[in-house]
């Protein structure tokens, strides 16, 4: 009990971790809620007079075509949490998946699901997909998130199997095992609970960077095609001269909700290390 | 007869060769015996404890154990390198092991309770009338009811082994398998858990194989004792015997350095020349030879055989008959 309400006066105490948590809260309710809040779709041609400041009907303008910024950016904003809980999830989940194997069978299994990372991790992510996009017609939101999951998790299942390799030489893993546990128990029961935190610092930054990538990709034009996403905006913004012409409502939006989304989870990651890690905890 | 073992052998695989970590070792352990395992670092001891309950596979040799979940309530010998996964999960009821270190055996994240009641867990023995064991067990090694709740890192060294005790015994072993169990504690209280193992010992009708490289400690517990270096048994006998008349010099340099209780004691330290054997690489004939203050030119040539001198006293030393060695 006395370690539980330790952890939760740390966490109630951290700024780094509420401000965070904040801003991702907010931008979660925004993107859950937002679309209710407009009656129109987002790549629907809303306005006949084209691009347009913001105004009482269209809340951040519209964009050259006369689409409804508001309703491109909250439907971008679901999007943007989509890849990064579908796309970091899953990078996430491979990684341990590797990582536990590999450090914990050790030998030549390690040899070769280690080979294979260092691979994976080499790989130049973004010719890859730039090969595989000039072969799909249609690509959809799952799909780059199925993409950014499976390049992403070299980095998780590096770090897990180091941390599974020292785990495992612990006399309780042994005690466990000699008990006659079975191999995926010990894992879970065993080896898992002791690096929880880190687990969840490697989803955050995965989520953080499947966030990104996402947006890269959709930048340089190979996001999906069939749906709105706070990296396409951008990328439409720019090819349509908003730059140019000054359309700021258009370009805005999204870079600063891609902005702090990220940097509020990087944010969230540093709090959570200190609150995790005593020696590091502002006194 | 509770456990037999039959030229157990472990090389570890190493770039640089085989690691002869334990070579032909024979023993037996009556029921309720507590047999010691001496010797300096490396020599094996703790390979030996750690290979009989399988967590490293042996190169050669038999390891027998009385087993009475295989015997279906009824004592049976069973080889335990012979037994399929599923067999050998039931065997492991019956031996558990107490290591060393009392902060790495116990997972912090789980609680006491938890720790306690894992062995019954696995084994699907957990039941509603298990709590009150668990209480029982705490209880019996000097801990506290409330204590099931709290978690390892509220506890002193000394507490934690005591909690490693009542995780080794939940489901009630035959063998107990003690890796250095009071060498990571204060000498004070070393004393106090020796004598909780002795009592438990005498409780529960338990065997020990007791690991330690302290000889003192392997005196004050043990009813049979074997001596080890560089992988190999070098002498085994009653505690007793070995100790007043060692007949193998290694055993006698080994009990030359424990310290005596007696500040007018003159003592006499056999300080051994060089290092110990580099088990990956050991010396011809016999492997204490270059380090023997007895040594002639047949240790050098041939290994001696570990042969039965007196009666239950077991060396294997070419001079053994000659000399006359000083134990203590």
């Amino acid at each position: 009990m006395k370690k539980r309400s330790e952890v939760l006066y740390f966490t109630l105490r951290n700024k780094k971790l509420l401000i965070g948590s904040g801003i991702i809260l907010f931008f979660l309710i925004l993107a859950l809620i937002g679309p209710t809040f407009t009656k129109y779709k987002p790549l629907e041609y809303a306005s006949p007079r084209g691009a347009e400041p913001p105004s009482t009907h269209f809340w951040m303008g519209t964009t050259f075509f006369g689409q409804d910024v508001f309703s491109q950016f909250v439907n971008g904003l679901r999007a943007t949490f989509v890849v990064g809980l579908l796309g970091g999830g899953l990078g996430t989940l491979v990684g341990m998946l590797i990582g536990f194997t590999a450090g914990y069978r050790g030998g030549i299994v390690d040899e070769i699901l280690n080979a294979f990372t260092n691979i994976v991790l080499v790989i130049p992510t973004l010719a890859v997909l730039l090969i595989i996009a000039a072969y799909l017609q249609v690509r959809s939101l799952l799909m780059e998130c199925l993409f950014i999951g499976l390049t992403a998790w070299p980095w998780v299942a590096r770090a897990i199997r180091a941390q599974t390799f020292s785990l495992r030489t612990r006399e309780f893993v042994d005690l466990a095992k000699l008990s006659g546990m079975k191999p995926l128990r010990i894992i879970r029961d065993e080896i898992a609970p002791n690096m929880m935190s880190y687990l969840v610092l490697v989803f955050i930054l995965q989520f953080g960077g499947a966030i990104l990538t996402a947006a890269t990709l959709d930048f340089i034009g190979l996001g999906p095609t069939n749906t709105i996403s706070l990296g396409l905006m951008m990328q439409y913004a720019v090819l349509w001269g908003a730059l140019p012409f000054g359309m700021w409502w258009w370009f805005v939006p999204p870079g600063l909700a891609i902005t702090a989304i990220v940097g509020a989870l990087y944010s969230m990651n540093v709090g959570l290390d200190e609150i995790f890690t005593p020696k590091l905890r502002e006194i | 007869m509770a456990l037999k073992v039959e030229n157990l052998t472990v090389y570890y695989q190493t770039l640089r060769g085989d690691v002869r970590a334990l070579e032909h070792a024979s023993f037996q352990l009556e029921d309720g015996e507590i047999m010691g395992l001496a010797g300096e670092s490396g020599c094996g001891k703790t390979t030996a404890g750690r290979t009989i309950i399988r967590l490293y596979e042996p190169t050669g040799g038999e390891i027998y154990f009385k087993s009475t979940v295989l015997g279906n309530g009824a004592p049976k010998m069973v080889n335990l390198l012979e037994l399929d996964k599923a067999q050998m999960k039931l065997v492991r009821q019956e031996i558990s092991m107490i290591f060393q270190d009392p902060v790495n055996s116990l997972n912090p994240r789980m609680s006491v309770g938890d720790i306690i009641a894992e062995p019954m867990v696995i084994h699907g023995k957990y039941g509603p009338e298990s709590e009150g064991v668990i209480i029982a067990l705490l209880e019996r090694v000097g801990l506290r009811a409330d204590h099931l709740r709290r978690y390892p890192h509220e506890f002193s060294g000394g507490q934690r082994q005591r909690i490693g005790i009542a995780r080794a015994l939940s489901l009630n072993p035959r063998l107990v398998i003690c890796d250095e169990p009071v060498s990571a504690l204060d000498v004070s209280i070393q004393a106090q858990t020796l004598n909780l193992l002795e009592d438990l010992q005498h409780d529960f009708n338990l065997a020990y194989i007791f690991v330690a490289h302290d000889l003192s400690v392997v005196q004050h517990i043990s009813d049979r004792v074997a001596v080890m270096y560089v992988g190999k048994i070098v002498e085994m006998a009653d505690s007793e015997m070995l100790y007043n008349n060692p007949l193998h010099p290694y055993t006698e340099a080994l009990l030359s350095s424990v310290p005596k209780p007696d500040p007018k004691y003159k003592s006499e330290r056999i300080i051994m020349q060089g290092d110990v054997a580099d088990p990956s690489n050991p010396p011809s004939g016999c492997y204490f030879h270059p380090r023997c203050r007895y040594a002639v030119d047949l240790c050098k040539q041939k290994s001696p055989e570990f042969r039965e001198l007196k009666k239950d006293h077991f060396v294997a030393c070419h001079r053994a008959e000659e000399l006359k060695l000083r134990g203590i």
